[in-house]
């Protein structure tokens, strides 16, 4: 479904020196996949995500989707943001709204859709608020209607929930794995949360910090569906241990090793 | 109003009312002349009189159209011109410098070159409020259009969105509340403006009355007259201040100017 192929970008950096953060990524995602991308703050990964995204072009390297190379952000696509990034002065309604607006479909066809999203995401009875009468994890939810509304085949979530307190994050964990496995989407979810990236994923795929590698991307074999049981599973800890040892291993200089055992490309 | 609110308001009134009665009881006291500085209540006496003549009627029209088409005319340039900048860093780079220069200028220094060219009637007064009000919506334009955040930017970019759409449905009302306090600021400096022209030269108007009462040593009317000036002048920020709240209720920049 998505492929990444020898991926680097480099910034111009204000102070001159051109920063590279993203070197020689290879990963692939297969379709219906929920895949996370962990790593340190830096290591690039928001960076990635919107790469995939269509919003910045890689400086070498190809990401393709089903066969295509990513030219410029897709209907196929769902974004969620680290923040909620709603338009304050629209109603929850007219912001899960704003996508169809702005591609000119037909508003009276989504309507029900929209409808029964917000219902999904327990905001039936919230259509005319405005954002700033909201819970940070209800704004949330409402981006996420937002990001889900033209049911695209692949949603990318830039740590969605980093800014929500711990329980809300794990009502927000649940939700997200109900949708997933109701839906089939293939999903692309940064976080810095080993925990988050356990608990949601297929697969891990662990970056080092500036300049961003794939240390290692590691299976998940958890059953479905989850539930907050499951972090209590030896298994559970033993991969939670398992990555923090590899982003240990990244941190302490020994990319060079990482990248001489080089990690598999699955399709 | 909370209990700690009207004792606050009550103490607010009573300074005033203890201003005013030490006034009055200073000039009575020592005998001051009122060409020099009337008492409260001459004052008050001169201001029941122009009311009832209604001397201030033709006046303050003549004032407020000044005010209210320059204030117009100076943020619609503002707004356009701002908007143009926000695009174009090149147009920026080329035209602020003077824009800056231009600002920096004291403009009432050209109110009497203004009279030459646009002669003593509303016109040269008209284009002086402009100039005033036009430099704080410039500024706040230009600012504002470039207050929406990455992450929003990348939103509208993900959606494939027009340049235009992004202008219309992100950027603009980003730029709204900024926009209001522009209007605030330049609403009461409009007034300003408009009375300073007056002063430079005109056939009507309240600047023009205060120099009237001026030579005729009437300060208890120019006293009547400041209080009018005043009154109108808090009245058209309220105005702003109530649209801005309805536009922009989502705003937290809702008062920027100071003024309650």
């Amino acid at each position: 479904m998505i492929e990444i192929r020898d991926l680097s970008m480099t910034y111009p950096a204000a102070s001159g020196k051109p920063v590279r953060a993203l070197d020689g990524i290879n990963f692939d995602v297969t379709s219906g996949e929920f895949v996370s991308l962990v790593g340190p703050s830096g290591c690039g990964k928001s960076t990635l995500l919107k790469i995939i995204a269509g919003l910045y072009r890689p400086t070498s390297g190809v990401a393709s989707i089903a066969g295509r190379p990513i030219a410029g952000p897709s209907r196929d696509i769902g974004m969620v943001f680290q923040g909620p990034v709603l338009l304050p002065w629209r109603t929850v309604l007219q912001n899960v709204m704003l996508p169809v607006e702005v591609q000119h479909l037909d508003r009276v066809a989504f309507h029900e859709r929209t409808q029964a999203l917000l219902a999904t995401m327990g905001l039936e009875d919230f259509h005319d608020y405005y954002p700033y009468q909201l819970s940070g994890g209800m704004q949330q939810r409402v981006s996420i209607a937002r990001a889900l509304i033209q049911n695209p085949a692949i949603l990318l979530m830039d740590e969605p929930f980093g800014a929500l307190d711990a329980m809300t994050r794990e009502g927000m964990n649940l939700e997200l794995l109900r949708i997933w496995s109701g839906t089939g989407k293939t999903v692309i979810f940064v976080t810095h949360s080993i925990i988050e990236a356990v608990f949601l994923s297929s697969r891990v795929v662990v970056m080092s910090s500036r300049p961003g590698r794939v240390l290692d991307v590691i299976d998940v074999d958890l059953p479905m569906p989850r539930t907050l049981d499951v972090m209590g599973a030896p298994e559970f800890g033993r991969l939670a241990v398992h990555i923090r040892s590899r982003l240990e291993y990244g941190a302490g200089g020994a990319v060079a090793a990482a990248a001489a055992e080089p990690t598999e490309a699955r399709s | 109003m909370s209990p700690g609110r009207r004792r606050e308001a009550a103490l607010s009134v009573l300074l005033g009312l203890a201003v005013v009665a030490v006034w009055e009881l200073v000039v009575r006291a020592f005998a001051v002349p009122v060409y020099v500085v009337p008492a409260p209540t001459a004052v008050i006496v001169a201001l029941g009189r122009g009311l009832a003549s209604g001397v201030y009627i033709v006046h303050l029209a003549y004032t407020l159209v000044e005010a209210l088409l320059g204030f117009v005319i100076g943020s619609l340039l503002g707004l356009m011109l701002g908007a143009a900048i926000a695009r174009s860093p090149l147009l920026e780079r080329v035209i602020y410098p003077y824009v800056v220069g231009f600002q920096a200028l004291p403009k009432i220094a050209i109110a009497p070159l203004l009279i030459m060219w646009l002669g003593f009637g509303i016109w040269s007064k008209v284009a002086m409020v402009a100039m005033i009000a036009f430099f704080p919506m410039l500024v706040n334009v230009i600012t504002g259009l470039r207050a929406a955040d990455r992450d929003s930017l990348d939103l509208m970019r993900s959606l494939s969105a027009s340049e235009w759409q992004v202008f219309r449905m992100l950027r603009l009302p980003y730029a709204l509340p900024y926009i209001f306090a522009a209007l605030d600021i330049a609403i009461v400096f409009s007034l300003l403006a408009a009375i300073v022209a007056e002063f430079v030269g005109s056939q009507s108007g309240m600047g023009n009355l205060i120099l009237q009462m001026n030579f005729s040593m009437d300060v208890a009317g120019v006293f009547a007259v400041l209080i009018i000036l005043s009154v109108v002048g808090v009245a058209l920020h309220l105005v702003v201040a109530k649209l801005q709240r309805r536009v922009v209720f989502w705003s937290e920049k809702n008062d920027m100017t100071g003024m309650k």
